[in-house]
């Protein structure tokens, strides 16, 4: 690759830009033209259509790049027309630009035909080069319905004739037009389907993952635990990963090992939407047209809009999306993300032990347009600490806890803010039962006020590696920590949950733990008291009770992280 | 026809809630700010303010070569930054001024070195910060480290990484209107617009 710039004149709802990148990527850099840029003197320029260059002439002048101008035939949207005056517009300018400069081209040999009718003699049809994929199944464009059909198994899905980057689409279809449709949606289909085989075989595959700013860092460890073991079962050639984190916790991604780029919603910086998003898309898009990343594993409620848009952008055809949707949505959450489905290539949905329990709308079947996407519901994910988690003695050293009876407090994001009201009756009845408390601290909680000198606290990460040290847990119900206790713990648990979560149903999932004699829970609804259930509790952790509660601990990121691998990697997938 | 002395009555009686809630506004923001602010500084002032014990075990191998990334946006095209417009920058959750929007924005470059010369720098700052809000600070943290810290009070900490200040500054410029870029440590003017 030069460092010479391929300048595409993007027109939205065009997807000839598209196509177009895809087929020039191997011949230097390529960025969609902006309104006032001036292309320099080894830039390529090229306008999809003679009218796109006739509405940018203006600002060529003065310039002399090399331009490129593909001469379309008729569409709904025009096209070569023959009655038309602009080809003797454009032949105009042609003469007046040194030789060379000006090049025309056609997308078939029909195209070329017509184009050279009307003038355009030293037209050349756009020739892929490489190898062409066959025995694909065979993408229709309808332009009368604005949707493309696609063939899946036995059914007949579509999708929006823009909803995503036509380059993307033609890995896995063969394009044809209807027969009715006009012309240039014929040649755009023959283009489509010649484009030679992109980069799935990448010899050191990148990954992004995009890290939501959540109230926690549940997002961010499900994340780690399926880069972990995509990077474990690739190890000849272990894939690079990238967060692209709005999580404040994102020094926790750098020190394991992946690269970080630090980035601020809307939110954080009280921004309107709309500005926020143009400059998150364009960024995005950067990323993207740089790297040429095999996959985007994004993790929550919906698909930012600013990943759909920037994967629509010429040049940032090459990832996969996968979205990795955890379920026990509330009953009253927000549900418009669920319609993102359309986009994506694989939904992965990390099981939830407590799934008979979810009531809410990921309880049901997605109804909405599948789109390109298929769903894949894995084990639980954890970030399962495996041979690196400490035995009690050592994990007691680590922590600098001494040897009583100890009982963890993990509450999540915010723990001592949202508990202070049951503080200090939980303070008080492990006082009363000689167990003693550590409260753990999240990264992004407020450090607690140190004017309570009996409060011990720790700030780890991960916190299940120390897990052993404990005689007891007191927790949030949230998916992460409930897993990890659920599957890999046997002394005896309290659900805090938390009912104000954004969308997690932590109270049904605390309820059916206890209901299967997993747990304790805190139930606001119970009529027993506060104070009744810690003094239940703590007599358990006094006693060193052990609880049995054979969930079993199976492995749900490796699950995922084989599902990413035979979409990005095929010919180097273990399982 | 209205009564136009019962209408001003009621007009002025209106007013003097609208009146009073604006002054227990503005009360209550510099009160919360205050709050946020002795948060802060006891944070600041404990042992161990931006360590936090990260330890993924032997088992997660790193992403090799990935030591040149950086932020996408300083490779944008200048006729495409051009296009882009200007966002916001909040004053931090530990001050309070009634038009945060007035004030210039500010960078201020944090280097990396030990945490409790950082703590030191920036309590100094964010004291004179909370007592007299001079500018709204984007925090440009060459480390990962004090962001949780800063995110934690609302202020927007950018990662740079090893980014030269003369290719950063005319995006933060554009993103956020951003004049200047101040050393935390040195305290000298590292950046200028003009």
């Amino acid at each position: 690759m030069t460092d010479k710039r391929i300048l595409i004149d993007a027109l939205e709802g065009d997807p000839l830009p598209q196509l177009l990148a895809c087929l020039l990527s191997s011949k230097g850099a390529v960025q969609p033209d902006t309104p006032d840029g001036i292309p320099g003197p080894d830039d390529a320029l090229w306008f999809p259509s003679q009218h796109g260059f006739l509405s940018k002439m203006g600002k060529l002048q003065g310039s002399d790049c090399h331009i490129n101008i593909v001469i379309r035939r008729p569409s709904e949207n025009g096209g070569l027309n023959p009655d038309d005056a602009e080809h003797a517009v454009i032949s105009q300018v042609a003469q007046r630009l040194s030789p060379g400069r000006l090049r025309f081209h056609a997308l078939t040999e029909d195209a070329r035909r017509l184009a050279v009718q009307q003038g355009y003699s030293d037209c050349n049809v756009l020739e892929p080069q490489g190898a062409a994929r066959h025995n694909r199944p065979r993408a229709t464009i309808d332009p009368s319905s604005n949707r493309i059909l696609l063939p899946r198994d036995t059914q007949m899905r579509q999708i929006g004739l823009h909803a995503v980057n036509w380059a993307r689409l033609s890995r896995d279809y063969d394009f044809a037009a209807l027969p009715e449709a006009a012309p240039d949606w014929h040649d755009l289909a023959r283009l489509a389907a010649a484009l030679p085989k992109g980069p799935d075989t990448a010899t050191d595959p990148l990954y992004v993952f995009i890290t939501p700013n959540g109230v926690g860092i549940g997002h961010l460890t499900r994340q780690l635990a399926i880069a972990r073991a995509l990077q474990e079962q690739n190890p000849d050639r272990p894939p690079r990963i990238v967060f692209w984190s709005f999580s404040r916790a994102a020094i926790i991604a750098q020190k394991a090992g992946h690269g970080v780029l630090l980035r601020h919603t809307a939110e954080h910086l009280g921004a309107e939407d709309a500005p926020w998003q143009k400059w998150e898309t364009q960024a995005f898009a950067q990323f993207l047209r740089q790297h040429g990343p095999a996959g985007i594993v994004a993790d929550g409620s919906s698909i930012a809009p600013f990943v759909v848009d920037a994967m629509r952008q010429p040049g940032c055809h090459h990832a996969r999306l996968f979205w990795v949707q955890r379920g026990m949505w509330q009953a009253d959450a927000d549900i418009r993300g669920l319609s993102d489905i359309l986009y994506c290539d694989k939904v992965l949905i990390p099981g939830d032990l407590a799934h008979e329990a979810d009531t809410g709308p990921t309880s049901r079947r997605n109804p909405n347009p599948p789109g390109l996407s298929e769903t894949r519901i894995t084990p639980p994910v954890t970030l399962a600490p495996g041979a690196d988690r400490l035995a009690r003695g050592a994990a007691r050293r680590a922590l600098g806890i001494k040897w009583r009876r100890r009982c963890l407090v993990s509450l999540g994001g915010d723990a001592f803010a949202r508990t202070e009201t049951l503080r200090e009756e939980l303070v008080q009845a492990a006082a009363r039962s000689g167990v003693h408390l550590v409260w753990a601290q999240s990264p992004l909680a407020t450090r607690p006020n140190q004017k309570d000198g009996a409060l011990k606290t720790i700030a780890v990460y991960p916190l299940n590696r120390y897990y052993d040290a404990f005689d007891g847990v007191i927790a949030a119900a949230g998916y992460n920590t409930f897993h990890e206790l659920m599957q890999s713990c046997d002394m005896p648990v309290l659900f805090l949950p938390t009912a104000n979560a954004r969308l997690d149903d932590q109270p049904a999932r605390a309820r059916f733990a206890a209901d299967a004699g997993w747990a304790d829970v805190l139930d606001p609804e119970s009529d027993v008291s506060a104070a009744q259930v810690f003094a239940d509790f703590f007599a358990k952790v006094r006693s060193g009770t052990k609880v049995d509660r054979n969930s079993g601990l199976r492995d749900g990121a490796g699950e995922m992280a084989r599902e990413i691998s035979a979409l990005t990697m095929p010919e180097h997938t273990d399982g | 026809m209205a009564d136009l002395s019962k209408t001003s009555t009621l007009d002025a009686e209106t007013l003097a809630l609208l009146r009073r809630t604006g002054i227990e506004r503005d009360e209550i923001g510099e009160r919360l700010a205050r709050h946020e602010y002795l948060a802060l500084r006891r944070e600041l002032q404990s042992p161990g303010a931006f360590s936090f014990q990260v330890d993924l075990g032997a088992s997660s191998p790193p992403s090799a070569g990935l030591s040149d990334l950086q932020q996408p946006e300083l490779d944008f095209d200048p006729a495409l930054l051009a296009t882009l417009p200007e966002l916001p920058v909040p004053l931090g959750r530990i001050a309070w001024v009634k038009r945060p929007e007035v004030l210039p924005v500010t960078g201020v470059l944090i280097e990396q070195t030990d945490f409790d010369t950082l703590s030191q720098a920036l309590l100094s700052l964010l004291a004179e910060h909370h007592q007299k809000p001079f500018a709204r600070l984007v925090f440009l943290c060459r480390g990962l480290e004090p962001v949780h810290v800063l995110g934690r009070y609302g202020f927007i900490a950018h990662h740079v990484s090893q980014a030269e200040l003369d290719q950063l500054g005319p995006i933060l410029a554009r993103r956020y209107g951003m004049s200047q870029i101040w050393s935390l440590q040195s305290g000298q003017r590292s950046w200028s617009r003009d």
